[in-house]
């Protein structure tokens, strides 16, 4: 079934699919939305990817890996010798230094794929095999050899000394001095002086992770088996690596690197953070997650993690297309996951939810008394299941609904007639009642007049399940809200979003390679 | 089922002043009576023209993106036309509501049932039918809109609705069997006026109002449909309101699906299904009768409880419109049934909640998004 309508879809280039932005067309160069027969598609920027790599990275303290030693205990080759600057070389009797291998500013240099989509303006072509076995990316770095000299700390109630006027080199320590173990390089401890630079390629393979119990996933770079290029004009640099002493600086800064488990992909976990508890409680259907690499419009490369559910296998990956449309994360997803996902956030944030509120009501008249147009004190409790997520079509051309089903308590505490007197005989309207419960989410109609904020429990319960919609990663990310854009399509049964990352503090890659 | 003849029945039975519409606005009436049968029309209509154009992509096997698009167009004009349909048909129930109508019409449909047995409500309308073609009535539907070509195209509606009304327990009730259900689907039909049997009875019972505000005015509001068990019963005001949602919800279904995926060449997978046919004949046809019925007031209006002939109609005219406005409501009963989970058991409550602030509150999500990581396992709530 799936396939037939997405065949169907892309028959249809002039009113095909989700719409990037309602009243637009949904061309391919738009950023056309198609499951392809899966149950979610995510797509990753390299933007994005350069940000999740950098974040891992620090996560596992390998963000500037290095090793150093005792510089006199190093047979420094003379073209390194020689790149030590006089002022520094003059202290280096008097203070501690260490020589120090060092891997900086990590980037993604080159994507290795299987099978590479290969975009055209008329659609998909045939997948082209470019002889890798497995997926693998090129991490590229800029390899330092530094003379590194402790940092100074002082001990409470000291002070620096300083040289005295005319005199070169750093401050005079105080008597007691705090340095870090060589062992353990810190960025923070050490004043380095850069002596020479190379460029290096680590290739790491990367494979899916996908976590079951916690019903998320994500690819990895696993850098176990990695081989370092080191390629530099400078001689120095290979002057120092031919020898014994840099040869081991250089394993030594690689090797928590060889076991770190550094993510490409951020990870992407469908129902938000849940733990296995409540993921088996909510009997999430297993993922099996395939990855493609796609290119944009641009050349740039996409990874695309294509998402079925359980033993389902409709999906089909040549029919993917890139759907970025230059932002930085898309996600599109059927009803199959989104249902259980707001269902397992909905029973975590919804539970023992109750309101209380004062509305007017119209009391009809019975038995002989007349009717009062009053106020009434009602309790309403959230139940903590979530009954039926759906997509309705909406009457305008401001997206369609998202319709969540729940159920809710509702009891009535207080009446009050049109005079302000309470009415103390409720009669059976003092009967807590069961009430079916609507809540109908239009992310995207920015044009909807914004109703009385909701109490704050009830925000709290809706801001989950936005997240759920728009944000399903664990990763902390920055992202710029002015760009959340998307659709939902009550046709397709399917919810499609896009973002970018802020611009500050994301360094896009300069440099590197796409292998197309 | 029956084989006594309903209207001979009522005459027998259930012999009665004719019904007062009292106090109405006969000039609105009138006017949104004719409004309502002209969108009837025009649905009808594109009915037609919509599976003469599955036709005819199917046996070109493929139709231009051009056609696509006359097709869509014709469909947003559906929609207009379905939303002052619905309109039309609340405003008038609306004016019914606030009339002893419908405790005169429960009780003596009521009363001829307990004679007549259950009723078929196609047979219903074929009695109707039979007065509303008769020399002396027939310009007089005519005039209220109900041309020989609606009441073709009603006929052929209703000859899907395989629905009974009867009397069960004290109360009139819609029946349908579900293809598939052992069991038949029955709802009650209540007059208004009731006691308030709970909280939720007492909140639902304000929601029509706002239901006609919607439609009147074009309001961007949501308004759903949910079955629920275990309600007791409808009033004919429910009824329209739940009609004029699933004809709008399916409409809107149907305007998606051709924008999305285009125009299917087969009726079955078409959200337009059969049922918003039997929705628009439900809710046109009872606009038709109530200024029917309303012609038959003298003016000025009898004093309570005073008996008094037809000003201007023929007796079986107005007993005509009477059995045509109780039919409208069983026939939107039995819509209700129809459009229910699985033809259950099922019962509805409108449901509206107002639109907006979600986009306050995606600024609000991505203020906290740091906090929404796999370190915090609930999130926090939003600022303020």
């Amino acid at each position: 079934m799936a396939l037939s309508m997405t065949e169907s879809i892309l028959g249809l280039s002039g009113l095909t699919g989700m719409r990037a932005n309602p009243g637009t067309l949904g061309t391919p160069q738009a950023g056309a939305v198609s499951l392809a027969g899966f149950d979610a598609v995510i797509q990753v920027s390299r933007r994005l990817m350069q940000a999740v790599v950098e974040q891992s990275l620090s996560v596992n303290n390998v963000d500037a890996p290095g090793a150093m030693a005792p510089w006199n205990s190093v047979a420094l080759p003379a073209s390194v010798l020689a790149a030590i600057p006089p002022r520094v070389r003059n202290v280096l009797s008097i203070v501690p230094a260490y020589v120090e291998v060092r891997l900086v500013e990590p980037y993604l240099a080159a994507f290795h794929w299987p099978q590479t989509i290969v975009i055209s303006p008329t659609g998909p072509a045939a997948p082209h095999v470019v002889g890798h076995q497995s997926p693998s990316v090129d991490l590229g770095w800029q390899l330092q050899i530094n003379l590194a000299q402790p940092r100074l700390t002082l001990t409470p109630g000291e002070t620096a000394r300083t040289l005295p006027a005319g005199s070169f080199g750093p401050p005079i320590p105080p008597r007691a001095v705090n340095v870090a173990p060589p062992a353990a390089p810190n960025t923070d401890s050490y004043d380095r002086t850069t002596l020479a630079t190379a460029s290096v390629t680590m290739p790491a393979t990367a494979y899916i992770d996908v976590n079951t119990k916690q019903w998320c996933f994500g690819v990895n770079l696993d850098f176990s088996a990695t081989s370092p290029t080191i390629t530099s004009g400078d001689t120095a640099v290979t002057d120092f690596l031919t020898t014994g002493d840099g040869k081991n600086l250089c394993d030594g800064a690689l090797a928590p690197l060889k076991v770190a488990v550094v993510q490409l992909t951020p990870e992407v976990a469908p129902g938000g953070s849940l733990s296995a508890t409540a993921a088996q409680a909510g009997g999430m259907t297993p993922f099996s997650v395939q990855d493609i690499l796609l290119s944009d419009a641009n050349g740039n490369p996409v990874i695309c993690l294509c998402v079925h559910l359980g033993s389902a296998s409709g999906g089909v990956a040549r029919l993917v297309q890139p759907f970025l449309n230059f932002d930085d994360f898309a996600y599109a997803v059927s009803t199959s996951v989104l249902s259980p996902a707001l269902k397992a956030r909905w029973a975590i944030a919804a539970a023992g939810l109750a309101n209380v509120a004062i509305v007017p009501v119209d009391i009809p008249p019975s038995d002989g008394n007349a009717g009062f147009t009053g106020t009434a004190r009602l309790r309403t409790t959230f139940s903590n299941k979530l009954d039926d997520v759906s997509m309705r079509a909406a009457a305008d051309n401001g997206g369609d609904t998202i319709r969540l089903l729940s159920s809710m308590t509702v009891q009535l505490l207080q009446l009050w007639d049109s005079t302000g007197k309470q009415v103390t005989d409720l009669g059976p309207l003092a009967q807590p009642a069961e009430s079916p419960l609507v809540v109908p989410i239009r992310l995207f109609d920015k044009d909807a007049a914004d109703g009385a904020a909701p109490p704050a429990g009830v925000a709290n319960l809706l801001v989950q399940l936005l997240a759920t919609m728009v944000y399903p990663l664990l990763n902390p990310l920055p992202i710029d809200p002015t760009t959340i854009s998307g659709y939902a399509s009550a046709a397709l049964q399917t919810l499609a979003v896009r973002w970018s990352l802020t611009k500050a503090n994301i360094v896009a890659p300069t440099s590197g390679v796409f292998e197309a | 089922m029956s084989k006594t003849n309903f209207m001979t029945a009522f005459h027998a039975h259930a012999r009665m002043p004719h019904p007062h519409l009292h106090p109405v606005n006969r000039a609105t009436l009138h006017a949104d009576s004719a409004l309502a049968v002209a969108k009837a029309k025009g649905l009808m209509a594109y009915q037609q023209y919509l599976a003469a154009a599955r036709e005819v992509k199917a046996r070109r096997a493929g139709v231009s993106a051009s056609f696509e698009r006359t097709v869509l167009a014709q469909a947003v004009q559906a929609q207009g036309d379905l939303q002052a349909l619905c309109g039309a048909a609340l405003r008038v129930t609306q004016q019914i509501n606030q009339t002893d109508f419908w405790g005169q019409i429960f009780t003596h449909v009521g009363a001829t049932l307990d004679k007549a047995g259950p009723q078929h409500l196609g047979q219903l309308w074929s009695e109707a039918l039979q007065t509303i073609q008769k020399h002396d009535s027939a310009q007089v539907f005519a005039n209220a809109g109900l041309t020989s070509d609606l009441t073709d195209a009603i006929t052929g509606v209703m000859a899907n609705v395989d629905a009974t009304l009867a009397k069960k327990n004290g109360t009139l009730t819609v029946q349908i069997t579900v293809p598939g259900n052992k069991e038949p689907s029955a709802i009650s039909l209540l007059a208004p006026g009731r006691p308030v049997m709970g909280v939720t009875d007492l909140l639902r019972a304000q929601q029509f109002d706002s239901i006609v505000s919607v439609f009147t005015n074009n309001e961007p509001a949501y308004l759903d449909v949910v079955a629920v068990p275990g309600v007791a019963g409808y009033e004919p005001a429910d009824l329209t309101g739940v009609a004029s949602i699933l004809a709008r919800q399916r409409l809107a279904d149907h305007v998606r699906k051709l924008q999305d995926t285009g125009l299917a060449t087969y009726q079955g997978q078409d959200p337009l299904s059969a049922l918003i046919g039997i929705l628009i004949v439900g809710l046109a046809v009872g606009a038709v009768a109530a200024v029917v019925l309303a012609g038959c007031d003298p003016q000025p209006p009898p004093e309570p409880g005073e008996v008094v002939g037809s000003p201007d109609y023929p007796e079986a005219v107005c007993v005509a419109a009477f059995i045509l406005l109780m039919l409208a409501t069983a026939v939107l009963g039995a819509a209700a049934l129809l459009a229910g989970s699985g033809g259950s058991a099922a019962a509805f409550i409108l449901g509206e909640v107002a639109l907006g602030g979600y986009s306050a509150l995606l600024v609000d999500l991505v203020n906290h998004f740091p906090r929404f990581s796999a370190f915090s396992p609930t999130a926090p709530p939003p600022s303020g």
